[in-house]
């Protein structure tokens, strides 16, 4: 699969990116995930899946990969492909005191925006095919 | 999205602080939706650009037919849809005010020596401000309370080439610019709640981590050290 000008124009800061350029855009233009409606942040994270190339589908069966949440451990496991993410759970005392300050909007965009980064990069084969994340609004880190 | 909480007493106040955000892109974008969202603050937008193609995958506000418009416009056509009764002016250019006078100033430029002016000008103005930027898997947020907290200057001290590498030349992943910018409006909002949030943040995708850091304030900081 070949990027057209169109997607080139659109796309053209994935390109410069080295850890994308124009075959890893071409893969995620091909790439279609599923996101279950139970997956945290999920708005923001088809969002982001989707403004940076990923065709989202509403079945599994067409679905290259699959994003949904843990029944093992809620909340916020997230399973995706052959892999898995765990984005553990949130630091409740930190969100309630942004919750006090008005900023509890920002938590949901932070964790959609970090999983459709790790998801991207997982599609891209940047990640090992099983991994987890372990988030504490605002901070993160991978578990291999 | 779940329901937004707002705290009784900051969304109820007649008067709102005022804020500036200066940059409509991918920072801004995600900085003026959530602070408009939670509706603590006024909202003044500043940038001169017009939206082109290339800004759509990161600046979540706009969409195909925003292509060649004002940013500011479009962003604060936008805000109004997601946030009714949210206030937000809009300034069609890109340059220091000024004046500073703004309970707070946020920076989403990918300017860097435009970074270091307003560090300087809302030190000069005592005015707290929220720097932020993101360049291909990294990114930072930090917080500086004129007088109380390390400043752009205690932390970096001067521009560098490196620093000096856009989303232009070196690309940038997507949705990144929304998980800075989303610290950066948590970090305004606690700012406005009279908290003191935590210095700097910064991100690295690479190695899937982020994290708080400490910076002390630098005495002979060229912009917020004591005079010797
Ligand atoms: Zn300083």
């Amino acid at each position: 699969m070949i990027l057209d000008d169109k997607e080139l124009e659109l796309f053209a800061r994935h390109v410069s990116l080295k850890e994308i350029g124009a075959p890893g855009q071409a893969r995620l233009l091909d790439t279609r995930v599923f996101v279950a409606d139970d997956v945290p942040a999920r708005e923001a994270l088809v969002v982001g899946l989707a403004r940076s190339g990923v065709e989202i589908v509403g079945d599994e069966v067409t679905a290259t990969w699959r994003v949904e949440a843990s029944e093992l451990s809620p909340p916020g496991v997230v399973d995706f492909g052959s892999g898995q993410v765990d984005v553990g759970p949130f630091d409740f005392a930190l969100a309630n005191r942004l919750e006090a300050s008005g900023a509890v909007a920002t938590k949901e965009r932070w964790l959609g925006a970090l999983l459709a980064c790790e998801i991207v990069l997982a599609i891209l084969g940047h990640r090992p095919p099983t991994f987890s994340l372990v988030c504490d609004f605002p901070d993160y880190r991978r578990q291999s | 999205m779940s329901p937004i909480v707002v705290k009784r007493e900051l969304s109820r106040r007649a008067e709102k602080p005022r804020v500036l955000v200066i940059g409509a892109g991918g920072l801004g974008c995600p900085i003026v939706e959530l602070l408009a969202r939670v509706h603590v603050c006024e909202l003044v937008l500043a940038d001169g650009d017009v939206v082109d193609r290339s800004n759509l995958p990161r600046q979540w506000l706009y969409g195909d037919k925003d292509v060649g418009k004002a940013k500011t416009a479009a962003a604060a056509a936008r805000v109004r849809d997601l946030a009714p009764g949210a206030k937000v002016e809009t300034r069609g250019v890109f340059r220091l005010p000024d004046r500073l006078d703004f309970a707070l100033v946020i920076d989403g430029t990918d300017d860097v020596d435009f970074k270091f002016a307003l560090n300087d000008a809302a030190i000069a103005a005592r005015v707290p401000l929220v720097s932020g930027g993101v360049v291909g898997l990294v990114g930072y947020a930090l917080s500086v309370r004129p007088g109380q907290s390390a400043c752009l200057r205690c932390v970096f001290e001067a521009p560098t080439d490196e620093m000096r590498k856009t989303c232009r030349d070196a690309g940038v992943l997507a949705p990144l610019p929304s998980i800075v910018g989303s610290v950066m409006a948590a970090m305004a909002a606690r700012t406005l709640a009279g908290e003191a949030p935590e210095a700097m943040w910064s991100i690295d995708l690479g190695l899937s981590q982020a994290r708080p850091s400490r910076w002390q304030r630098r005495d002979d900081c060229p912009a917020c050290g004591r005079p010797s």
